[in-house]
Formats: C-alpha cells, sequence, structure tokens
C-alpha cells in the first residue's frame, strides 16, 4: 500500500499546455478515479504517473520517494492499458510473467503468483493459449493478471474497460472494485465514463482542460459541485440548468417563479444560474403554485424511470417521473401540458462566473 | 452476354496478354538453354533436347560460372545482412525513440533521393573512390555499394512493418521493466519477424541482379552472376546457349526467396494484440 503524491506537475507538446499545473494527494489504499471529457489530460496524467511521458516540471512521489526521473520500470507501478496490449507471440502464462521474469523472480515465487493470478481472475486451464485466441473479456481478464501478479505498489488503469460490450463491462466493474479491496492496493484509474467514475471510485477526480475541476466522493460530486461544469458532466440525463435573476421580494428569495425557501438568505440579486437534476422536480397535470409549464416533446422510458424532454418559459427542461408516477407517465403524448417546480433543497445555484454559491 | 460478363473477358484477356508479353519472351529464352547452337540460330522452335549448354557452362575449363555463383552469394548475403540489421534498428529508433521529426524525414528524404537517382550516376565516383583506396575488384567494395544502394528501400519497408505495432504494446513492455534494448529484443524482433523475411527477399534480389554497380567495381576473381552471362555475348561469338543457361541457374535463388517470403508475410500476425 502506497500513496501517490503530485506535486506542480506540468505538461506541454511544444506550445500547447496539456496540463498547467497540477498538485494531487492520493492515499494508500485508494481507488482514485481520474475522469473527464475528451482532450481533458487524464490518460496524459496517468501516464506521467507511470513514467511514460516525460514532465516539464514538479514531481511525482510514492511513499514520499521521488519517482519523476525513474525509469517505467523502476517505479513499481504496474498498467492495464485501453486495448490491453498482451504480447501476441507470448502464450497468456508468458504474458502475466514476463515482468516476474525481466526482474529475475525466482521460479517457484513465479509459478505461485501465476496460479494465484489464473485462479482469481478465473483463467484456469488458459494459461497456453495465445492471445489471439482468446474472448475479448478473456483479453482484458490477462491484461489484468499481468498487473496483479506484478504485487505493484500502485495500480494504474487506462478506460480497461471501454473495449468490452455493455453487460461484461458492468460485470467487471464490480469484479474490478472487488480485486483492489482483496488486495488492498493503490489505485488510479481513468475513464471517460461517469457511470464507472460515480460506481468504483472512493474519490473522484474531475479534470477539464488540464485542470481540476473537483476532487471528492461521489456523493460529494453528485450532491455539491463545485461549478457548472462538475454539474453538467456528472449525472445522466444532464442536470438542468437555467439562466434567470436572483430578486428578492419580501424577504423570500425568487429565481424567475421559483421561491427559493431558506438556502440563501444573504444573496445579493442579479443573474444566476439555477441547476436542477431531473430527478428533483415535483410534477403534476395541473398547475402547480411557483411552477412553470412544460410542453413535452419527447418521453423515454427506460423501464425503471420515465424521462421527459420538453420545453418551459425558462428553456428546455428535462424531468423524471419515476416508479412513483408511472401513472401519470402511461397517458403521457408528446404535445401535452404538465406543470414542474424545483423540489424544495434541491438547488444548485451558480454564479456569473460558473462557481457554486454555497448554501447558509 | 451481358454486359458484365463482356468487362470480365476483356479483363482477363488484357491480363492474359500482359502475363504473355512477360513469360513468352522469357520461356523461349529458357527454352534455349536446352537447344543445340545451331537450333538456336536458325530460329527452330521445337529442336532435340540437350544439356550440352549447362555442361558448358558449369564444367569447362573457359567458365568461371561456379566461381560466379560463388561471388554472387558472398556479396548477396552480407549486403543482405549489413542492411537487415540496419535497417530494422533504425526504423525502431525513428519510430520509437524520440527522434525530432526533422531527423526523420532528413534522413528518410536523403535516402529516397538517393534511391531515385540512377545507379549509373554513382558508379564512376564510386570506381575512383575504391580504386584509390586500393579496394576496387574486392568483395569489401561491392558489398559496401550494395548495402548503401539498398539500405534506403529496406529502410523504407521496416519503418512500416515497425510502425504497424501498437505503441501501446511498446509501452506495456517499458512498464513490465523492460530496456528499450530489451524491447526491440523481446517484443519488436518476434514481432516484425515476417516483415524482416520480405526485406530480406527483396534486398536479396536486389544485389543478386544488379549489374552496374557490378560491372564497374568486379574484377575477374570477385565477378557476379549478371556481369559473367554479359561476358557471354562477345565480338565474334555470342553465346546463346551458354546464357541462356546462366540465366535460367540464376533465377533460382530469386525464386526460392520470394516463394519463402511470400510464406512468411503472414497477415494477421499481430492479431489479439489489441482489441
Amino acid at each position: 500500500m502506497s500513496n501517490v503524491s503530485l506535486k506542480g506537475l506540468k505538461k506541454s507538446y511544444g506550445s500547447v499546455e496539456v496540463i498547467p499545473s497540477l498538485d494531487l494527494d492520493i492515499r494508500s489504499g485508494e481507488f482514485v478515479v481520474l475522469v473527464g471529457p475528451s482532450g481533458s489530460g487524464k490518460s496524459t496524467l496517468l501516464r506521467m504517473i507511470a513514467g511514460l511521458e516525460a514532465v516539464n516540471d514538479g514531481t511525482v512521489s510514492v511513499d514520499g520517494e521521488d519517482v519523476t526521473e525513474r525509469d517505467p520500470g523502476d517505479r513499481d507501478m504496474a498498467m492495464v492499458f485501453q486495448s490491453y496490449a498482451l504480447y501476441p507471440h507470448m502464450t497468456v502464462a508468458e504474458n502475466m510473467t514476463f515482468a516476474l521474469r525481466m526482474r529475475g523472480t525466482g521460479e517457484a515465487t513465479i509459478s505461485k503468483r501465476l496460479a494465484d493470478a489464473l485462479r482469481m481472475l478465473s483463467l484456469e486451464g488458459l494459461d497456453q493459449r495465445k492471445p489471439g485466441q482468446l474472448s475479448g473479456g478473456q483479453r482484458q481478464r490477462v491484461a489484468m493478471g499481468r498487473a496483479i501478479v506484478r504485487q505493484p505498489r500502485v495500480f494504474l488503469f487506462d478506460e480497461p474497460l471501454s473495449n468490452l460490450d455493455a453487460k461484461l463491462r458492468a460485470r467487471t466493474r464490480i469484479e474490478l472494485r472487488g480485486l483492489h479491496d482483496k488486495l488492498g492496493a493503490t489505485s488510479i484509474f481513468v475513464t471517460h465514463d461517469q457511470i464507472e467514475a460515480m460506481t468504483m471510485a472512493d474519490r473522484i477526480v474531475l479534470l477539464d482542460k488540464g485542470h481540476i475541476q473537483q476532487v471528492g466522493s461521489p456523493r460529494e460530486i453528485y450532491e455539491k459541485p463545485r461549478n457548472r461544469f462538475v454539474a453538467s458532466f456528472i449525472g445522466s440525463p444532464e442536470i438542468n440548468l437555467l439562466e434567470g435573476d436572483i430578486r428578492d421580494e419580501g424577504g423570500t428569495i425568487f429565481f424567475e417563479q421559483f421561491a427559493l425557501r431558506g438556502a440563501w438568505p444573504d444573496i445579493q440579486p442579479g443573474p444566476y444560474t439555477l441547476g436542477v437534476r431531473p430527478e428533483n422536480f415535483d410534477i403534476s397535470r395541473a398547475p402547480l403554485e411557483g411552477g412553470v409549464s412544460l410542453e413535452v416533446g419527447a418521453i423515454e422510458y427506460t423501464g425503471s424511470d420515465t424521462f421527459v424532454f420538453g420545453s418551459s418559459p425558462l428553456g428546455e427542461l428535462t424531468v423524471k417521473i419515476d416508479a412513483d408516477g408511472q401513472d401519470m407517465a402511461d397517458g403521457l403524448r408528446a404535445g401535452e401540458t404538465l406543470h414542474v417546480r424545483p423540489a424544495a433543497g434541491a438547488w444548485h445555484l451558480f454564479d456569473a462566473s460558473g462557481s457554486r454559491v454555497p448554501e447558509n | 452476354m451481358t454486359r458484365r460478363s463482356l468487362g470480365a473477358v476483356v479483363a482477363n484477356s488484357i491480363v492474359w496478354g500482359y502475363a504473355f508479353l512477360i513469360l513468352g519472351p522469357t520461356l523461349w529464352v529458357l527454352s534455349n538453354a536446352f537447344k543445340y547452337k545451331i537450333d538456336i540460330i536458325t530460329g527452330a522452335t521445337f529442336s532435340p533436347f540437350t544439356w550440352i549448354n549447362f555442361q558448358e557452362l558449369l564444367f569447362s575449363r573457359q567458365s568461371d560460372f561456379l566461381m560466379n555463383l560463388f561471388n554472387s552469394a558472398v556479396i548477396g548475403v552480407a549486403s543482405t545482412a549489413i542492411v537487415i540489421v540496419i535497417a530494422t534498428m533504425a526504423a525502431f529508433t525513428l519510430v520509437y525513440l524520440e527522434v525530432k521529426p526533422w531527423v526523420r524525414w532528413a534522413l528518410l528524404g536523403w535516402a529516397l533521393l538517393f534511391h531515385m537517382l540512377p545507379n549509373l550516376t554513382f558508379v564512376g565516383s564510386w570506381y575512383l573512390m575504391y580504386s584509390s583506396v586500393g579496394l576496387h575488384g574486392t568483395y569489401f567494395a561491392v558489398i559496401m555499394t550494395h548495402a548503401v544502394q539498398n539500405l534506403p528501400m529496406a529502410l523504407f519497408l521496416m519503418i512500416s512493418f515497425v510502425g504497424a505495432l501498437p505503441r501501446e504494446l511498446i509501452q506495456a513492455a517499458r512498464m513490465d521493466g523492460c530496456t528499450y534494448a530489451q524491447v526491440f529484443w523481446r517484443i519488436v524482433f518476434p514481432l516484425v519477424r515476417g516483415g524482416m523475411i520480405a526485406a530480406t527477399a527483396l534486398t536479396f534480389i536486389f544485389s543478386w541482379s544488379d549489374f552496374a554497380i557490378a560491372l564497374t567495381l568486379t574484377s575477374r576473381d570477385t565477378m557476379t552472376v549478371p556481369v559473367a552471362i554479359a561476358t557471354f555475348a562477345q565480338e565474334y561469338d555470342i553465346r546463346y546457349g551458354e546464357m541462356a543457361a546462366g540465366t535460367l541457374l540464376s533465377i533460382m535463388p530469386a525464386l526460392v526467396l520470394i516463394l519463402i517470403g511470400q510464406n512468411f508475410i503472414v497477415r494477421g500476425l499481430l492479431a489479439g494484440a489489441v482489441k
């Protein structure tokens, strides 16, 4: 178990700055997910930690030891690649033990670790196959096995699930998290998939254009997004962001026609963005006090929930009708009108710069 | 007849016509290897069969053909070995190590330009160079010159084979603790072996069939097969039969190499590496 510490890490390709300057501490035994849109620098960051990308400035330390200038092979980190990168001319067993042989580990240790890993990943009996003779899921497990047998201080994952089909991906997510817990290792996992980030992470690091937007538990990130970017990146369907003005009417704070009770007594009037997640609406066929009308444009039925996309006087809105409201959803057709109102206490308010306005 | 089958007939005729244009004369020359001189000169298509040309070529006192074959083999093998070793390592360096792009382009551009100019532009200079250091007529002179001549093509081939390896494979090997030298020997080398065999076959064939360089730089002792065949045509006597027999014998190694090379360029060698 090891902690990883990044200080003032910088990376640019020529004049293109990919990572301006980044600090991050990853605790021992933690499962940290780096997530962000493409071009956010998350893969570059992972490769800098691995030593596969040169660092322009700053340090990478493991357990307080500066490894910035060390060869990737001398950092005691193992990486699982998106493409798996299995050696096609070697068998499964040779693939998995290659790193140990390069280090001159004894035969007895090698065969014991190999057997353990094969059992742990249900790859028994496949050890003499070549990667070309395996299915996608099996290759993915061999790639993980190659990392596991090394018993490294840190595991690095570069979108290892993105080549799997949806069902297998969901199952592998759980298996991978289970393995992490069993091995007690420190893991850094890169993905662009927010579901992977939310379900697997102890902490999420949300990146955009090389800047950390927010670091926190999945719950913190979802419930207290620090800015508009975080709010809109996490959550599916996306959070509703409404532009409007805050005004004070005799002690009650109004955002357009919504009355925001309690939360922000000292707020300055002016233009703001109100964020409401689709599941945080009161919905009714009859007009609601302090609500807006919603002309239904499209309806998506997912089994457990129904999402309604429509337009309101404040802009486009997405609202979720959960299982309790299925009766209302049943007869609903495009073109009809619903009435919606943000549920009390489920508002996110962002100021003109996009930062969250803290609740009092 | 439908339009489609008409098109097929035309296309087939063109292909067969082209094949005939190339194969016809070749087959006729080769058939001369088994004819008496008088039949060759009178242009007889069907004539008595004889091994006399081969006997003259290989076992007559005036003929050095066996030595010419040996010379061609020495020069071909040595220059090809040099070319393949350098081209493979250089391709790995150019593709995977952080070589500045302008270095790569300058090197490739220079190599290509050099390869595009006709040999005859250079042979005069080479002759003077080797003569002035006393190396004219040695194996060394021809081997070095063939290496220089064929390196650009082999380098291009190997760059495309090495460049086709997924980058993550190299990175995975680096993570597993390989130095770049170990990456080359344990990962890259086994995976581009097919490409190396293809490049080897081509380079050897070029060296084997070269005429201009060998004519200029070899002496009687180091003369190669193409030059020897040319000497069969003399002022008062053209030994058509022996020329044909020599040609037939000199085609053999190239033919074998092409067949082997073809077998080794196996598609899907990389299947399973990624995805």
